[in-house]
C-alpha cells in the first residue's frame, strides 16, 4: 500500500511521456520507463510527497474552480489595465490579513496562488494560520476581505 | 467556418498581447517595487491564457493543443509561485511597501 | 495577426529589460528577468506557429521550467549572500538596494 503512490506517479509520468515521444520502439520505451522510475525515485528522495489523503472529488472540483478563477481574472485584469494606464493618484496600496487557519495545506497553496494570479492582489506572506496580501487599491482589499475567494477554495477542499 | 475560427484565434492572440504590453508598461511606470509586481503580474495571468488559448483554437483538437495546454498549466502553476517567492524574499529582506495602510479590522472567517 | 503578437511581445521584453537596467533594488531586477523569461516562452510558441514548426513547443516547455528554476536559484543566492554579508558586517542596511 505504501508503494501505491510512487506506482501511480510512474504510470502518470509514463503516459505523459508516451504523449510527448511519438517514437514507439522497444529500446526507447525501456529508456522511457527507466527515466520515469528515476524521476519518481529522485522526487521521493528529495522530499516525502505529501501524505495527506485527497478526495477523488478534486478531479472535477478543481477544474470548476479554475473556470470561476478565469472569470475573476478577466474582471481584475481589466481593472488593473485601467490603473496601469491611468494616473498614479488612483492607486491606494493596502495590506490585508486573511484568516486561513481552517485550511488544509492544499487549500492554502491554492488560495495563495489564486490571490497572486489575480492581478491587483498579491500574496506576500503565508504563516500557516493567515495569509498577508498586498493590494493595489483599497477596494480590491475590501473585495478580498469579503472572502468570496476563500469560501470557494474552502468548498474545493473542505477539511 | 475555418475563417471564423481563424478570426477568433487572431482576436484572442491580439487581445492577449494588449494585456502583455500593458503589463510591460506597468512594470516600468509603477512607483514602488510591490506595485511593480502588480503591473508585471498582468503579463503573467490573462496574457498567456489568451495568447495560448488563441493558438489552441488555431491548432484545433491535435497533439499541438495538448502541448499548448501543458505550457499554459505550467505557467499558471510556476509564475505565481515565483512571484510569491520574490515578494516574500523582498519582504523578509526588509523592503517596505510604500504609502501603505494596514487594514487591521477583524478579518471575516471563511465559511 | 501572429506578426503583431510577436512584435508586441518583443516590445514588452524590451520594457522588461529597461526595468532590469533601472533597478533600483535586486528584487526589481529579478522581477524583470522573470518577466523576460515568461515572455520568451510566449514568443517561442508564437514563433512556432509563424514558422509552422510546432516542435518548437517542446522548447517552450523546457524553457518555462528552466526559467522557474533559474529565478528560484537567483533568489536563493541573493538571500544567502545578504545573510553572509550581514554576519561579516552587521552595520550594513539590508533594504535590498544595491546602489553602492
Amino acid at each position: 500500500m505504501r508503494l501505491m503512490r510512487p506506482l501511480l506517479a510512474v504510470i502518470a509520468l509514463f503516459l505523459v511521456w508516451l504523449l510527448w515521444g511519438g517514437l514507439y520502439k522497444t529500446p526507447v520505451l525501456q529508456l522511457g520507463i527507466a527515466s520515469c522510475v528515476l524521476v519518481t525515485w529522485l522526487t521521493w528522495r528529495m522530499a516525502l510527497p505529501d501524505q495527506q489523503a485527497h478526495s477523488i472529488a478534486l478531479i472535477y472540483r478543481v477544474p470548476l474552480y479554475w473556470a470561476w478563477l478565469l472569470w475573476e481574472m478577466v474582471v481584475t485584469n481589466i481593472q488593473v489595465l485601467r490603473l496601469v494606464l491611468g494616473p498614479r493618484s488612483a492607486l491606494s496600496p493596502t495590506i490585508v490579513d486573511i484568516d486561513a487557519s481552517a485550511s488544509s495545506k492544499f487549500a492554502l497553496t491554492l488560495l495563495g496562488n489564486s490571490i497572486t494570479l489575480t492581478p491587483g492582489t498579491l500574496t506576500i506572506n503565508i504563516d500557516g494560520t493567515k495569509i498577508t496580501a498586498h493590494c493595489l487599491t483599497r477596494s480590491a482589499a475590501q473585495d478580498l476581505r469579503a472572502g468570496a475567494m476563500s469560501r470557494r477554495v474552502a468548498a474545493v477542499d473542505p477539511n | 467556418m475555418s475563417e471564423i475560427l481563424d478570426l477568433i484565434a487572431g482576436l484572442l492572440v491580439v487581445t492577449g498581447c494588449v494585456f502583455v504590453l500593458a503589463g510591460g508598461i506597468g512594470a516600468l511606470r509603477m512607483p514602488d517595487f510591490y506595485t511593480r509586481i502588480h503591473g508585471a503580474s498582468l503579463t503573467d495571468s490573462l496574457g498567456p491564457v489568451l495568447v495560448l488559448g488563441g493558438l489552441m483554437v488555431n491548432a484545433g483538437l491535435t497533439l499541438i493543443s495538448v502541448k499548448l495546454a501543458a505550457v499554459m498549466l505550467l505557467l499558471m502553476v510556476t509564475s505565481p509561485t515565483a512571484t510569491y517567492a520574490l515578494a516574500n524574499a523582498a519582504l523578509l529582506a526588509g523592503l517596505k511597501p510604500e504609502g501603505v495602510e494596514h487594514d487591521t479590522t477583524e478579518p471575516e472567517k471563511p465559511a | 495577426m501572429l506578426l503583431v503578437a510577436a512584435i508586441a511581445i518583443l516590445v514588452t521584453m524590451a520594457l522588461a529589460l529597461t526595468r532590469a537596467l533601472l533597478g533600483p533594488s535586486v528584487y526589481d531586477r529579478v522581477l524583470a528577468v522573470n518577466m523576460f523569461g515568461t515572455k520568451t516562452v510566449l514568443l517561442i510558441t508564437v514563433m512556432a506557429f509563424m514558422m509552422g514548426r510546432t516542435d518548437f513547443l517542446d522548447l517552450a516547455l523546457a524553457y518555462a521550467l528552466i526559467n522557474f528554476i533559474g529565478v528560484m536559484a537567483v533568489l536563493w543566492f541573493v538571500q544567502e549572500s545578504s545573510l553572509r554579508q550581514q554576519t561579516q558586517n552587521p552595520a550594513r542596511d539590508d533594504s535590498g538596494n544595491d546602489a553602492q
